[in-house]
């Protein structure tokens, strides 16, 4: 029934669905658009797509869709063509959500896609998944329980914003593409949350990447095989390793906030890059570093480094070495973790110092962590103040009628 | 009333003590030397930083030794000195006697760390350090919970030791084995185990060393239980329970209860033996 409506709609029409239940698959072939207050529910259960957008200028708005399959190689939405337009669509998908091929310039704003929860995410597709699709927005999208939340591959000049992935495998996934910009993004409780992979001039800002934790290769961003991309202003915190870097060259990661992490910062076999004016702060192990010389690892703050700055430039004089230490004893055996920061451990870590040569080091670090505003709270200090004075008070009248003033008798 | 009596006699025994000041003063230097490291308010949810870590790490260098010390000591030297010889031809019971004594310690020991706290926290007001309040009174709730379970290990020392070098060098054996050696000792006696016991083992084993319980919960409570990763994770969750603060709190109970309950038992078996 719908699909007639579109097939007697003439191209720049607006087909306003009644609610209702729809069955696909629907095939929109013109420029047309499809809307509706979310009242219309489109299901369907077979191998092609429930909705198929082609040609050009096609606008999906409102729709509700409940795509059922035991593939899961099978989709939801699939688009192909240029300037498209699909709004504050509702996804339930056994495959794949919104899948574009070959699309250009279109825009993916304000989707809600569910997988299914009730399968690993192994037998799950991915949320929204490019492939040779160049300049489109992805934005302000909420995923959750799919494999990957957005993938692309071989896609150039996309930006992907303000979206929200949890409960996935990665978050976000990079391959092989382009001057992507992946901004204001937050991804928490997947495995990865930005796996950024064989791409050049990505930008990731921004973004908030934290609680990836339940898996033994959590992270919060992995760039692997990655060059000259920018990374900076990202929250990254409560993951297992916060941010790993791999096999890459020549990117800039700067004034980044990685906090209460296992590991800060991973480097395996990267070379020239710059990582300066982050925060390091309350990560189990701050940084580590195999195979990784010639990084410029520079004016960081460090919260487990006690930096002395001798000429006041606000850098620590005194290097900041990443001990290793206590990494080899809870690599193999993470229920010694418990003894983190135990003071017969840090007294054992200063006995036992090997070669720092090895170590992760940042030759000027930071005295003070980089801070974009003050976030002291002042008013705190009066009660600071009070609760000083009274401790003071409390010891004077002990030290005074209890031990000085001589029996009264 | 004679708990009373006694506790009063404590505090001011404990006052003209030359012993408590240079531990007041030790205290304050190590109170102090939170000005000279940044402790900047960096997220506002989580209290716990390396930075107080660090800090908590130096109070538990000194405040367990200090404690022992003091409490062992005090009791010794009523053996030693003779002074409970004559006490208990009156009419006084051993658990006033300890439990008094208790007491009067623990506000010995309370107001050598408030003064050291509220000294260097005025200083840090006055010098426009914004020190967080609740990273301070958690600090304190700290090492008065150091002080509280330290204390009545104390005193089973100071019963059981006949005179005050063996009262001093059990203390500093107990603060070496529990503070400095601890884990090193299980991190080698455990390894031997099967790897799926070892975790069970060791949280069994942080409630019989109170300078891990007390220093493992209050990071926990200060919202940095996640230091201790994923491993802990449930176990973790569990604790910030109500369920589990009151659990807590009854370990501490059960310790300090027990301890001086223990001593109290042996004060009065010595009593009836001599």
């Amino acid at each position: 029934m719908l699909q007639r409506m579109i097939n007697e709609a003439s191209p720049g029409d607006v087909i306003k669905v009644p609610a209702g239940e729809y069955s696909g698959p629907i095939v929109v072939d013109k420029p047309l658009t499809v809307q509706s207050n979310g009242a219309a529910t489109i299901r369907g259960s077979q191998l092609d797509p429930v909705i198929t957008v082609l040609s050009e200028q096609v606008t999906l708005d409102g729709l509700k869709i409940i795509h059922q399959s035991p593939d899961k190689d099978t989709r939801a939405i699939l688009v192909e063509g240029n300037h498209h337009n699909l709004n504050n669509l509702t996804i339930r998908t056994d495959g794949y959500g919104i899948v574009l091929r070959d699309a250009h310039q279109s825009r993916i704003t304000e989707n809600t896609i569910t997988g299914n929860a009730d399968r690993p995410v192994s037998e799950r597709q991915n949320g929204i998944d490019l492939f040779g699709s160049h300049d489109n927005v992805i934005a302000n999208n909420d995923i959750i329980y799919v494999h990957d939340g957005v993938y692309m591959e071989r896609s150039e000049d996309n930006k992907v914003t303000q979206n929200h992935v949890t409960n996935s495998r990665y978050g976000f996934h990079l391959m092989f593409t382009e001057g992507t910009i992946l901004s204001q993004n937050q991804s928490e409780q997947n495995v990865t949350g930005a796996m950024v992979m064989g791409t050049r001039e990505t930008s990731v800002r921004d973004n908030q990447f934290s609680e990836q934790l339940n898996h033994v290769y959590a992270q919060g961003l992995l760039l692997y095989d990655v060059q000259n991309a920018e990374v900076h202003h990202n929250v990254i915190n409560a993951n297992l390793v916060g941010m790993l870097i791999q096999d890459s060259k020549e990117n800039r990661i700067y004034q980044n906030h990685v906090a209460a992490n296992f590991i800060g910062v991973q480097l395996l076999n990267a070379e020239h890059n710059d990582i300066f004016e982050n925060n390091f702060v309350a990560n189990v192990v701050s940084g580590q570093a195999q195979h990784s010389a010639f990084n410029r690892v520079q004016g960081n703050y460090w919260d487990s480094h006690m930096g002395l700055d001798l000429d006041g430039d606000d850098h620590s004089e005194m290097a900041f070495r990443a001990d290793p230490f206590f990494y080899t004893i809870v690599k193999d055996k993470p229920a010694f973790q418990i003894f983190f920061q135990a003071p017969g451990m840090v007294f054992m870590e200063n006995l036992l110092k090997s070669d720092t040569n090895l170590w992760m080091t940042d030759t000027a670090p930071l005295i003070e962590p980089v801070t974009e505003s003050e976030v002291e709270n002042r008013s705190s200090s009066l009660l600071f103040i009070g609760f000083s004075v009274l401790l003071l008070l409390y010891s004077f009248y002990f030290i005074y009628f209890g031990g000085i003033r001589k029996y009264e008798t | 009333m004679d708990i009373f009596t006694i506790m009063k006699n404590e505090i001011k025994l404990g006052f003209r003590n030359p012993w408590a000041y240079s531990f007041l003063a030790i205290f304050t230097l190590v109170s102090l030397s939170l000005l000279f490291i940044q402790s900047g308010p960096i997220s506002d949810l989580n209290q716990y930083t390396k930075t107080t870590g660090t800090f908590m790490n130096l109070i538990l260098y000194l405040l367990p030794l200090m404690t022992l010390l003091l409490g062992a000591l005090s009791i010794t030297s009523e053996k030693e000195d003779g002074r409970w010889n004559l006490l208990s031809t009156y009419p006084l019971s051993s658990f006033a006697f300890i439990a008094g004594k208790y007491a009067g310690m623990f506000i010995v020991l309370s107001v050598i760390i408030s003064f050291g706290f509220g000294l260097s926290g005025l200083i840090s007001a006055f010098m426009g350090q914004g020190l967080s309040f609740y990273t301070v009174l958690w600090i304190f709730i700290f090492s008065i919970l150091l002080i509280l379970l330290f204390l009545g290990m104390a005193v089973w020392i100071g019963a059981v030791s006949k005179n005050r070098w063996q009262a001093l060098t059990i203390s500093v054996g107990i603060w070496f084995l529990l503070v400095l050696a601890w884990p090193i000792l299980l991190i080698a006696g455990l390894s031997q185990l099967p790897y799926a016991s070892i975790q069970p083992t060791l949280e069994i084993l942080i409630f019989f060393n109170p300078a891990e319980l007390v220093r493992i919960f209050v990071t926990l409570y200060m919202g940095g239980g996640h230091i201790f990763g994923p491993e802990y994770y449930q176990w973790i969750e569990w604790f910030h329970k109500p369920a589990g603060a009151l659990f807590f709190m009854l370990v501490c109970m059960v310790w300090v209860l027990g301890s001086v309950g223990l001593t109290i038992w042996k004060w009065e078996r010595n009593r009836r033996h001599v």
